[in-house]
């Protein structure tokens, strides 16, 4: 890659995620080309982001959509999606046009012949735009439905039909096309051809206007239509009639790295609210002053958090489990859209009036966030698509809860950040996860592990208490996923409900994963971080489970007030930059003068200043076992001490 | 859990008796009376959605203890040809 210098600081960058962050700028630096009120004006008149596109070519984004087996960067979806996730947090109508590049090349590295993927990988690394065609005007999502129709002809195939709401149809140079092969269709009856469309008469396709979008204005979303369009036999992908399955199994990644946009919108509204919080000053104090304010900064942060943690999982399972990808993905793609929401709609609250204007307030970025993201949640597979995709595997699901089938070793690999992924082989995915999800039914293993570090002192006792609630949910609905009477043409809605609680269970267990699976940098009295006494991990579990619907203590919401003190730092804390020890990855906030709304009182993890931290305070982090100051000698005086744990 | 259908998973496996468990499993997904399943006819004209069909060899893998590909279905589209398919790989682990 070649880092442009935007005149940013000559850091060493840990990762390529953060040399491009470094690269972008920060709030109110941004690069030229990534402007707020230059992409809202873009964004205005429906023009497309080509600046902005470019600079992301010419830092070698492309190189990291093509896997290191077939020339390029990606040997880690971790990083794919810290990448997308670091555009999307400026604008999402960028990330998606460009991202999409990755999406269409992935039915080729899932199916594709190792020549035809490295020749696909040079031509992406050259600046190829590479487009997926599986929609069409008719048929919405039921891909079996399509007629776009592939004909063999000469050793090669006539292309017929159209494609319709596809992103980047008119800018890509290629397009990955979905294809009837057999007139009768069904799941045998699609393939996939690999269109170069240099290569095509002129009169043999042509793509319809831009389809004026809510969101993503700017975004070519059109279609592309084939008039009897003769491509070479070395188009297909794979072998003829396995289109449908190829599709399926790429959607496992393109839906995995999607969420990337959803953490990046949510990164973004965090940011704004927090900065609005500070800023705005009301009868001699700032916003975030106020009490109930904070609150919603905390639990906002939370849910950004319980999202991040999704998705990081999410996408060390495409290398540590990806035989179990099909619930994993749904799982992602369901859920984070849906806290990312959340984020959008509290912040929106807080913004009041702020959040409608187009130009005057914060150049009008939260509005545009707002309807690009509307548009996003449903980019690549909306919610209840993933819902019904999990919905089907309720039962495969239960019978492995019930049995505690678990692969113990992938579970570890999927959740410890720090250590390198192995590397990912397309074979390992499946339409199906027959053992279910190694992650939901470690679960009962993973609170045990939590009960122990309490005992030691290790972790407030507090925290057993919310780990054990998300049991007892996870529990209770593996029974109803067995009661459940469904058959293919009635999906009861609440099955829908089902599929919502499956994701939030999952998202906890995430979480304690990755609280048992990594050193823990508590950092010191004087500059503690989010893992101080767990407290992310407090915060998150409480989210899941207030959406859940468990009955929760209302002591423990303080969490909350203690995890918002850590946002109204410089920068943000994401789980991922206190575990980089780094700030590069972290959401830079645009510090200012009226930085000081640390109200005095107390440190941000709510200790008081003669705290005894002897056990774990060192910067670089804790031993794996998360030693935690010994605030077991204090518990009763702390709001994460054993009284808030008394609950049912 | 020990149920008399793990306990069969030993056992023989007539034709006949695989196509009468299986004929009434896929009954139940479609909600037909299982007389009314043509075992020449593909499972998809009943309403046995593709996706869906995908969960059968999850059913097969818990009655016979036999796991098979996702797809299996897909490539044996009526009962006759998977019973087949089945036949076959029992033969082949025995």
């Amino acid at each position: 890659m070649s880092p442009l210098d935007n005149g940013g600081t000559p850091h060493v960058h840990h990762s390529a995620a953060g040399a491009l962050d470094a690269l972008l700028g920060r709030p109110g630096e941004e690069h030229g080309a990534f402007r707020p009120a230059d992409l809202a004006g873009l964004d205005e008149r429906e023009e497309f982001p080509a600046a902005a596109c470019g600079v992301l070519d010419a830092f070698g984004l492309n190189d990291h959509y093509v896997p290191a087996a077939f020339g390029g960067e990606l040997r880690d979806y971790t990083d794919l999606m810290q990448l997308l996730r670091t555009v999307a947090r400026r604008d999402l109508t960028v990330a998606v046009a460009h991202g999409k590049t990755f999406l269409g090349a992935a039915p080729v590295w899932v199916a594709g012949g190792a020549d035809q993927a490295a020749a696909l990988g040079a031509l992406i690394a050259d600046g190829a735009v590479v487009s997926w065609g599986l929609t069409e005007r008719a048929h919405g999502s039921d891909l079996l439905a399509g007629e776009l129709s592939a004909t063999p002809e000469n050793g090669g195939w006539r292309l017929n039909g159209e494609k319709w709401l596809i992103n980047n149809a008119t800018r890509g140079g290629f397009i990955c096309v979905l294809a009837r092969t057999d007139p009768a269709g069904g799941p045998r009856g699609f393939s996939l051809f690999l269109v170069d469309k240099r290569g095509l008469a002129a009169d043999a396709y042509s793509c319809p206007p831009k389809i004026p979008t809510h969101g993503i204005r700017g975004a070519d979303i059109s279609g592309i239509a084939f008039h009897d369009a003769l491509i070479p036999g070395s188009a297909l992908v794979g072998e003829v009639g396995t289109g449908i399955e190829t599709v399926l199994k790429a959607l496992q990644l393109t839906r995995t790295a999607s969420t990337a946009l959803s953490l990046g919108a949510g990164d973004t509204a965090l940011r704004l609210g927090v900065d609005y919080a500070r800023n705005r000053r009301l009868y001699g104090r700032t916003l975030g002053d106020l009490p109930r304010v904070r609150r919603i900064i905390g639990e906002v942060y939370a849910a950004q958090l319980l999202a991040e943690a999704t998705g990081l999982v999410a996408a060390r399972s495409v290398h540590a489990l990806p035989g179990e990808m099909s619930v994993v993905s749904a799982v992602a793609k369901a859920l984070i859209p849906d806290l990312a929401q959340n984020v959008l709609d509290r912040v929106a609250e807080l913004l009041g009036v702020r959040s409608f204007l187009t130009q005057e307030y914060a150049d009008g970025l939260f509005a545009k966030l707002e309807r690009d993201h509307r548009v996003v949640a449903i980019f690549d597979g909306n919610t209840a698509v993933n819902r019904n995709a999990l919905i089907d595997q309720f039962p495969l699901l239960a019978a492995a809860y019930r049995r505690g089938r678990c692969d113990e070793a992938g579970v570890t690999a999927a959740t410890s950040l720090s250590v390198p992924s192995t590397e990912f082989t397309a074979g390992g995915l499946s339409l199906l996860a027959m053992r279910g999800s190694s992650l939901m039914q470690s679960l009962p293993a993973a609170v045990a592990r939590i009960a122990e570090q309490a005992e030691r002192g290790l972790l407030p006792r507090q925290v057993v208490v919310l780990a054990e609630e998300v049991e007892a949910a996870a529990d209770a609905l593996h029974t109803e996923f067995a009661e459940l009477r469904r058959t293919p043409q009635d999906v009861p809605p609440t099955a829908f409900v089902l599929a919502e609680r499956y994701e939030l269970c999952f998202a906890a267990t995430a979480c304690l994963q990755l609280w048992l699976n990594n050193p823990q940098p508590a950092g010191d009295a004087q500059s503690p971080t989010i893992w101080r006494n767990a407290l992310w991990l407090q915060a998150t579990l409480r989210t899941a489970l207030t959406r859940l619907g468990s009955p929760l203590e209302e002591a423990g919401a303080e969490a909350y007030d203690r995890l918002a003190e850590h946002a109204f730092g410089p920068a943000v804390p994401t789980l991922r930059s206190t575990l980089d020890g780094s700030t590069s990855d972290g959401f830079t906030s645009d510090a200012s003068p009226l930085d000081g709304a640390t109200s005095g009182s107390s440190t941000p993890d709510g200790a008081t200043s003669d705290r005894a931290t002897s056990s774990s305070s060192t910067s670089d982090g804790a031993t794996s076992d998360g030693s935690i100051p010994d605030d077991s000698t204090t518990d009763d005086s702390t709001p994460d001490g054993e009284t808030a744990g008394s609950t049912s | 859990m020990s149920s008399p259908i793990i306990e069969k998973n030993n056992q023989d496996h007539s034709p006949e008796e695989l196509t009468g468990w299986l004929k009434e499993r896929i009954a139940e997904h479609v909600q037909l009376p299982a007389a009314e399943i043509d075992p020449d006819v593909p499972l998809a004209n009943y309403g046995l959605d593709s996706l869906y069909a995908l969960t059968v060899v999850t059913e097969i893998e818990e009655h016979l203890g036999l796991t098979l590909e996702p797809t299996v279905m897909w490539d044996a589209p009526t009962l006759n040809a998977l019973v087949e398919v089945i036949r076959a790989e029992l033969a082949h682990a025995a």
